[in-house]
């Protein structure tokens, strides 16, 4: 029996070695060569919308980072809670709007680590579906690797 | 204030004694060590955040033992005539009713996960530098719990044994809680890894019925202890054999034609009535005294066994099932 125990978690961990985390919906998967879902809502400067134009902070991570994994941008504009009930439900991969690590909708969406933090001292966040982790990792793994940049972003 | 004798441990048991109160004071550090570590790995881990309330609520058994036990020495005095050794009892109740709540907690919350259809977010974090899933370092503080709730475990065991205590073995029973639920924190966490969301709110519901098992039991048998239940086994509802062996003992005593016998646990001791029959009226105070020391010798943990000649002994002195009859 003790000696079950004490094994059975390095059989496990042999087991499974690398690769993890997984997507619960795939997510990864379908937006690298694919179509990334993009939800778009004002706050500027993170986000700027004039007209069909989209600029801002966030627009321009987004950009950078569907041209590192080959993909398409699909935006969708809204109003904030629109934008974020939907990515809750999946129906989005990614929304931008200046969101901070405060925001209440902390358990209904999945927020990434701060990439900057403001004068204000708030920490900024981009916001995913919950369960897709691999995605969330890859996120995170491209805002750490641009990490010195966006900490010294001028806001 | 003190009737009769003094309660003293043997040698042999107050080692255990000792062992007992420095398994509890490494329990308390051993806590809060995987308390911290798991609170700073904590993140957005729903399993986690269970895990480390087991390990909070883990602490109460040691504290309320050690308390106890410092208690139960204490000599007995006007206001507490019969002495502090229900303290342990006291503590037994904490530990089970902790036990009882830990398990209950645990399944409404997995529970609701369920249902709520969480989906649990485990980013990464970075570690000198790397990139790594914040997984594998939940992971990592969850294992070495899992080590060390064992080790405490097993240690405690073999002293419960020796000292017949219900409190530290029901304290071991709350370690093996808590290591079992953060194996299951680590194995929801692998499945949340591979994409099943559901992973670990179902390992931690199926972990929490063993729980409330247990804690159901623990309680169940200090309820009886404080009903004045005759000594039972450890763990168990199995009564002892000692009421008989005394009977028989005292019936073995030749001024005595007929003997009944009730005891009690009370924390580490046994206190108890021996009723007993005369075969002539001539009985002595010392023989009396000389029986009660004698039967008294018959088990270290018998404190208070008063022997009571009387003329016949009547059912309803004594309740038949108390000495096997």
């Amino acid at each position: 029996m003790r000696s079950m125990i004490s094994r059975w978690p390095l059989a496990l961990v042999a087991a499974v070695a690398c690769g993890l985390p997984k997507d619960a919906d795939g997510a990864l998967e379908r937006i690298r060569d694919g179509t990334l879902r993009v939800g778009i809502a004002e706050n500027p400067p993170w986000v700027v919308v004039n007209g069909a134009q989209v600029s801002g902070i966030e627009p321009d991570l987004t950009a950078e980072l569907a041209r590192q994994l080959n993909s398409r941008v699909k935006t969708v504009y809204g109003s904030e809670t629109l934008l974020l009930e939907s990515l809750h439900r999946r129906e989005l991969d990614l929304v931008v709007g200046g969101f901070t690590d405060d925001s209440p909708w902390k358990r209904e969406v999945a927020f990434s680590k701060p990439y900057h933090q403001d004068r204000q001292k708030r920490n900024h966040v981009l916001a995913l579906p919950p369960g897709e982790n691999a995605w969330l990792m890859r996120v995170e793994a491209y805002l750490h690797d641009n990490e010195s940049r966006l900490k010294a972003l001028p806001q | 204030m003190n009737f009769g004798r003094r309660f003293y441990f043997p040698p042999d048991k107050w080692r255990e004694r000792k062992r007992a109160r420095r398994l509890a004071l490494i329990s308390l550090g051993v806590l809060t060590s995987t308390a911290i570590l798991i609170y700073l790995t904590l993140g957005a881990s729903e399993a986690m955040k269970t895990a480390w309330v087991d390990d909070l609520l883990g602490m109460i058994p040691p504290i309320v033992l050690l308390i106890a036990m410092q208690l139960e020495l204490r000599k007995p005095n006007e206001r507490f005539p019969y002495g502090y050794f229900r303290a342990v009892s006291v503590a037994f109740l904490a530990t089970a009713a902790v036990l009882a709540f830990a398990g209950f907690w645990l399944l409404f919350d997995a529970v609701t996960k369920l249902t709520a259809r969480e989906r649990p977010a485990l980013g990464s974090m970075v570690i000198f530098g790397h990139q790594i899933w914040s997984g594998w370092a939940m992971i990592g503080a969850l294992g070495y719990s899992v080590v060390v709730g064992v080790l405490l475990g097993l240690r405690k065991r073999p002293v419960a044994d020796a000292l017949k205590d219900k409190a530290l073995d029901a304290d071991a029973d709350m370690n093996r809680a808590g290591w079992m639920s953060e194996g299951a924190a680590i194995i929801g966490i692998l499945l949340v890894g591979y994409g099943k969301w559901w992973g670990d709110a179902a390992a931690a519901g199926l972990i929490s019925i063993n729980i409330i098992h247990d804690g159901v039991h623990s309680l169940r048998e200090v309820l009886a202890d404080l009903m004045d239940e005759t000594p039972t086994k450890l763990g168990g509802v199995e009564k002892e054999e000692l009421p008989k062996r005394i009977k028989r003992a005292a019936e073995e005593l030749d001024w005595v034609k007929k003997a009944r016998v009730r005891l009690r646990e009370q924390g580490h001791v046994l206190n108890g009535d021996v009723f007993v029959v005369p075969r002539g009226d001539d009985v002595k105070v010392t023989q009396i005294e000389d029986a009660s020391r004698a039967l008294a010798r018959m088990d270290w943990r018998i404190y208070n066994l008063t022997v009571m000649p009387v003329s016949a002994l009547s059912d309803d002195a004594v309740p038949k099932a108390a000495d096997g009859h």
